[in-house]
């Protein structure tokens, strides 16, 4: 099988650690494959990841035709403009196997459609996939990024052009489901540490408690409301170091810097980091706070770290994170409650021991479960699956074009009649095209 | 009854397949019944298909007619609650060629599950008849092979067989069929090098391109066969073609591996002429016994030869196994009748 | 040069389509250069709703080696082609004309106007890409202008056979040819029958469209007690005996309601040399017949009809004239095949 794995390598991309990951894994399983970058040309020339693949760019190619020598075609698809642009565009053209890496991609599903010129008919086209009056939203509160995952992510109008697709956890699975036509599966995100992390220092209860976030410092990483909470508790106050480890703007930094400042919580803001800078951040933490509101992204790479690390981590109980064992991370209900978090660092600050026994089980259980083998066999079960039912979908692709070319759309009593048609005549049972 | 027969044909390609078709309209007809006969186009390019298949799946013949025949594929697709096939062949390049260059799409996990669908379409639709009938032992084993599904062979019939009569057993063994390399009239040709009695070879038919024709001639004129071997490049008419079978010596039709036994083999039998076939010729062999009916011989011009030089020996043996070939049609019911009852039980 | 000649089929059932793709591919065949076939698409008028399946068949067929398709009917000209001729008898009626004034089995409500919308979409789309329309009368010129917006050339289907349409003699009888349903009002002529002051005789040679058209006429002829002053030749007729009533008679009359175009009747009788008999609301036809010239042209009206045919019972030298001058006319138009061929391919 020759597989063509879309993806963007700059070497800020966590999506692009994962893809040099998984790829190597295909290749170990015999599997020729080909990395095809998906960034803009805007970022290309940026210092990217190392792969002995190669390295095909979809910037500057003129059509998509080459793509079809691929047997599969795997799109890696992130909310990140830069970073997936080609992807997109290409899956539209050549469609392939979706990994749907984000709950939300309608940045980079309405930047593609204005990098086109076609950002009039954005509106019609999110309508028709979520009824009409969607969108633009009547009430503010509805263009809340909250109410923008829940009714118009945009993953559904991409799954349906799909041959497949991959959900990284079961939260965002029957979204897949109920809108791609092929073969839809969910397959736990793999991911690395960035460097061999030492064990978790023996700590006393007396030391300062290390606590620490990981990843680009924006609104849905609560860092406020955590400060907030550390520093309403005069204990903790005292006892924990907070620190924001990754990128910050100037003005996230100084309005963080003086929350800080004003609660007396001892805080410090790393800004970007290398990987080994990073993976000494986590050395030297004693604890990772993973919390996330709204859940944005199907897996959490951070999350994923920081339980192969082996320090305690603490999430919120929704999305994702609600998928990772009780017993083997510290949760907080989702509606986030200062006290809940005050609870749960208590009792790390009180337990040095069972924090170490229980990192150590998280970490055991991460390496098994975010493995990359266990990707690689997945993913190609799910590629043979969509080879197999690639057919079946192109017939479908083109009797969806006949039909909305004379007007009649999906739920049109004749399309529903001329799909049962082609589902007896050709896969009488139906049994190829459900969840497997 | 209303009987819509119905096949997928090639615009501006004429081909053997439609005169089934044809006559057993005319057959039908003459029994009583309304026909109407349909011919859809299709093109076998893997890209479209499944999509002109699912064109086919959408006709509605079941108001309009009380029974639907269908015959190349696609036709079968067609719904109707009284269907009945005569399956003449598969699309042959993705079930028994497939293992062959004529395989048009790659051997590999997309050209496979591609060649899956087809067949469970074609187990589908097929699946749905009342009856499956085949025109040869071949194609009935390759659909019970490759698809699980039981048919009967019933054996195609000429149109008006009755005008074949027998006459004097003359100096000629006559093959006539288009001209083309796979009906491998050069054997023939080349075992006129070998006969060593006074036995002639009559060829009669057109090559498409002309090709295969002169190729034939540069054999004649190389071993200079040409007052044994006449040949006539040109489509002759029935009347002729009944003349020149009824006068001939022995009928010799030596494809390479065809599914039925083809045209001239029954034309032959009806004429109570002998048979002279090779044992790789395929359809033929469900026809012709060695010895009783005519010869099967080894696709060599030497064997081919010894079999001319016998019936040229022994006109009363060539006579005995002409009227065997003819007995052997009703042995086998090949006839209108019992492809009329058949068809319409 | 391969011209694929494609119309619809009702299965079973043959008309004056069926016999112009015939007589059209024949004439082709004879056209130096050009080899000709006929393509038939099944077509299933009921339920009104399957016309998307029609559609879509017809649109997901596929041809090859063909250099040119000739379509003639819906939705069997939606065939993809690269270089298509239309040459339309008429448009989906059920999604126009009729539509609009409620004769259609199409519904008049919320999916009866979306089919209506998607038989015009693929319409639309088919006549936008084809590379010269053409149309058999003024009325379907008029319609596709109006529904669709396209221009197109009025190219009228010849007669097939006018070598066999001959002026025998001058009978006593008119004529009444063509198909029989109660549209072609047949039954008015025999009203008219009862009311003629001569000795007139009407024979009335056609295939009725279903048995219970038939019936209906048989029964009003018996009723009216004309005793042998009518005669029913119902069924299909041989062109041979076809061309003996007309070439023998007195005259012809036909009587359609809004017809689309000159019609056979018509054709047949001027080239026989016979005046016709219409109405006023006939339709295409008045475009050749005229009153007093070509034939006679009178209301509707069982009336108005006897007095017309004891008019050309009592002056058969006039007859005669009008039918000289409509043979004229007619001939004059050169609507013959090789004309209507060499158009077709120009």
């Amino acid at each position: 099988m020759k597989i063509g794995w879309a993806t963007p390598l700059h070497h800020s991309s966590a999506i692009g650690q994962f893809s040099i990951g998984v790829t190597q894994a295909l290749v170990q399983r015999g599997v020729e494959i080909d990395l095809i970058r998906t960034e803009r040309a805007s970022v290309l020339g940026e210092a990217h990841l190392p792969s002995e693949l190669k390295i095909v760019n979809l910037a500057g190619m003129s059509d998509y035709r080459r793509l079809r020598e691929y047997d599969v075609l795997a799109y890696n698809i992130g909310n990140n403009f830069d970073f997936h642009y080609y992807a997109l565009d290409a899956a539209m053209q050549i469609p392939g196997i979706c990994i749907f890496h984000d709950v939300l991609i309608f940045n980079l599903f309405y930047s593609w459609m204005v990098e086109r010129g076609e950002e009039d008919r954005a509106a019609s086209v999110i309508n028709d996939t979520y009824g009409s009056g969607t969108y633009p939203p009547l009430k503010p509160e509805h263009c809340h990024v909250t109410a923008a995952v829940a009714n118009y992510s945009m993953l559904e109008w991409l799954a349906a052009r799909a041959l497949a697709a991959v959900a990284h956890g079961r939260h965002y699975l029957p979204r897949l489901l109920s809108s791609c036509a092929g073969p839809v599966r969910q397959i736990p995100l793999a991911y690395n540490l960035p460097a061999r992390i030492g064990p978790l220092r023996a700590r006393t209860s007396a030391d300062t408690l290390r606590l620490t976030t990981i990843g680009h410092v924006n609104e849905n990483k609560l860092a406020a409301e955590i400060i907030l909470a550390l520093g309403r508790s005069p204990h903790l106050r005292q006892r924990c170091a907070y620190r924001l480890v990754g990128g910050i703007s100037d003005a996230m930094r100084s309005s963080l810097g003086r929350l800080a400042e004003r609660t007396g919580v001892c805080l410090h803001m790393t800004g970007p980091l290398t990987r080994s800078a990073l993976a000494a951040e986590i050395d030297s933490a004693d604890a990772l706070l993973c919390l996330r509101r709204p859940v944005l992204e199907g897996a959490s790479a951070s999350a994923i770290e920081a339980m192969l690390s082996g320090r305690p981590t603490i999430v919120l109980d929704h999305g994702f994170y609600q998928e990772l064992p009780d017993e083997l991370t510290l949760k907080i209900p989702a509606d986030f409650k200062p006290y809940d978090l005050e609870r749960q660092i208590s009792w790390l600050l009180d337990n040095p021991e069972p924090s170490r026994i229980l990192g150590a089980r998280a970490a055991l259980w991460a390496k098994d479960t975010f493995s990359f083998q266990r990707y690689a066999d997945a993913f190609l079960t799910l590629a043979e699956k969509a080879l197999e039912a690639a057919p079946l979908l192109r017939l479908g692709t083109q009797l969806g074009q006949e039909l909305s070319a004379l007007g009649a759309g999906p739920d049109d009593p004749a399309a529903v009649r001329i799909a049962q048609m082609a589902t007896t005549l050709f896969c009488p049972g139906g049994h190829l095209c459900r969840q497997i | 009854m209303k009987v819509a027969l119905c096949s997928s044909f090639v615009p501006f390609i004429n081909g053997g397949g439609r005169f089934i078709v044809e006559w057993l309209a005319a057959e039908l007809e003459k029994h009583g019944h309304q026909t109407e006969i349909i011919w859809l186009p299709f093109v076998e390019t893997p890209d479209t298909m499944f999509r002109q298949m699912m064109a086919y799946r959408m006709i509605d013949l079941a108001q309009s007619a009380d029974k639907l025949i269908a015959f190349r594929p696609p036709a079968y697709v067609i719904p109707h609650p009284n269907k009945t096939l005569w399956f003449i062949h598969h699309f042959r390049k993705f079930y028994d060629l497939w293992h062959t260059p004529h395989r048009p799409v790659q051997d590999d996990n997309r050209g496979r599950a591609f060649r899956s669908r087809l067949i469970a379409a074609d187990n589908a639709a097929i699946g749905e008849a009342k009856r499956v009938f085949t025109n040869s032992r071949v194609v009935s084993d390759r659909l019970k092979s490759f698809n699980g599904i039981d048919s009967e062979v019933l054996y195609p019939p000429i149109y008006r067989p009755e005008r074949f009569k027998s006459g004097a057993y003359g100096e000629e063994i006559v093959c006539v069929c288009r001209a083309e390399a796979h009906k491998r009239q050069e054997l023939l040709v080349e075992a006129m090098r070998f006969v060593k009695s006074g036995v002639k070879l009559r060829l009669c038919g057109l090559s498409h391109d002309g090709k295969y024709h002169t190729k034939l001639q540069k054999i004649v004129a190389k071993y200079s066969l040409q007052r044994k071997v006449a040949i006539e490049h040109r489509w002759i008419s029935e009347e002729e073609k009944v003349a020149i079978v009824g006068g001939a010596l022995g009928i010799a039709y030596v494809p390479f591996d065809e599914d039925s036994y083809g045209y001239p083999t029954l034309e032959g039998a009806l004429a109570e002429r002998p048979l002279v076939t090779t044992h790789d010729a395929g359809g033929t062999l469900e026809f012709i016994e060695n010895g009783r009916n005519g010869f099967i011989c080894d696709p060599a011009p030497e064997s081919l030869a010894a079999a001319f030089d016998a019936l040229w020996e022994d006109r009363d043996s060539a006579k005995r196994m002409g009227q065997a070939a003819r007995q052997r049609i009703d042995e086998m019911r090949i006839g209108w009748p019992h492809v009329v009852e058949s068809m319409l039980a | 040069m391969k011209i694929l000649v494609v119309n619809n089929m009702a299965p079973f059932i043959r008309g004056g389509a069926e016999q112009l793709a015939d007589h059209l591919v024949a004439n082709l065949q004879r056209t130096k250069g050009v080899s000709a076939e006929l393509l038939r698409i099944p077509f299933a008028h009921d339920p009104y709703d399957r016309v998307v399946e029609e559609i879509m068949l017809c649109r997901m067929m596929e041809l090859s080696w063909v250099d040119r398709v000739i379509g003639l009917k819906f939705p069997a000209y939606l065939i993809p082609h690269e270089h298509k001729t239309l040459w339309l008898l008429h448009q989906y009626r059920q999604a126009y004309d009729l539509f609009d004034r409620g004769h259609s089995h199409i519904p008049a409500n919320e999916s009866g106007n979306a089919l209506r919308d998607l038989v015009r979409t693929a319409d639309d789309a088919c006549f936008h890409a084809a590379q010269r329309i053409f149309v058999n009368s003024g009325t379907t010129q008029d319609r596709l202008k109006r529904y669709n917006g396209f221009s197109s050339t009025i190219l009228p289907p010849p007669l097939n056979d006018p070598e066999a349409f001959t002026n025998l003699s001058t009978g006593d009888y008119i004529f009444a040819g063509g198909r029989v349903n109660s549209g072609k009002r047949q039954h008015l002529l025999i009203e008219a029958m009862k009311l003629c002051r001569t000795s007139v005789r009407l024979v009335v040679g056609g295939p009725p469209d279903t048995p219970a058209d038939a019936a209906r006429l048989r029964e009003t002829a018996a009723h009216a007690g004309l005793d042998g002053r009518v005669i029913l030749d119902l069924g299909f007729l041989d062109r041979e005996k076809l061309a003996g009533y007309v070439g023998n008679a007195l005259g012809c009359v036909y009587l359609p309601v809004d017809e689309d175009s000159i019609g056979y009747v018509t054709m047949e009788a001027f080239q026989s040399e016979k005046p016709v008999l219409t109405v006023t609301d006939a339709g295409g036809l008045l475009e050749i017949v005229h009153d007093g010239v070509t034939g006679l042209v009178v209301e509707p009206t069982a009336q108005a009809l006897a007095n017309a045919m004891d008019r050309l019972f009592l002056e058969p030298r006039q007859a005669e004239k009008l039918g000289r001058a409509g043979r004229d006319l007619w001939t004059g138009k050169h609507i013959t095949w090789p004309n209507t061929v060499e158009r077709l391919l120009a």
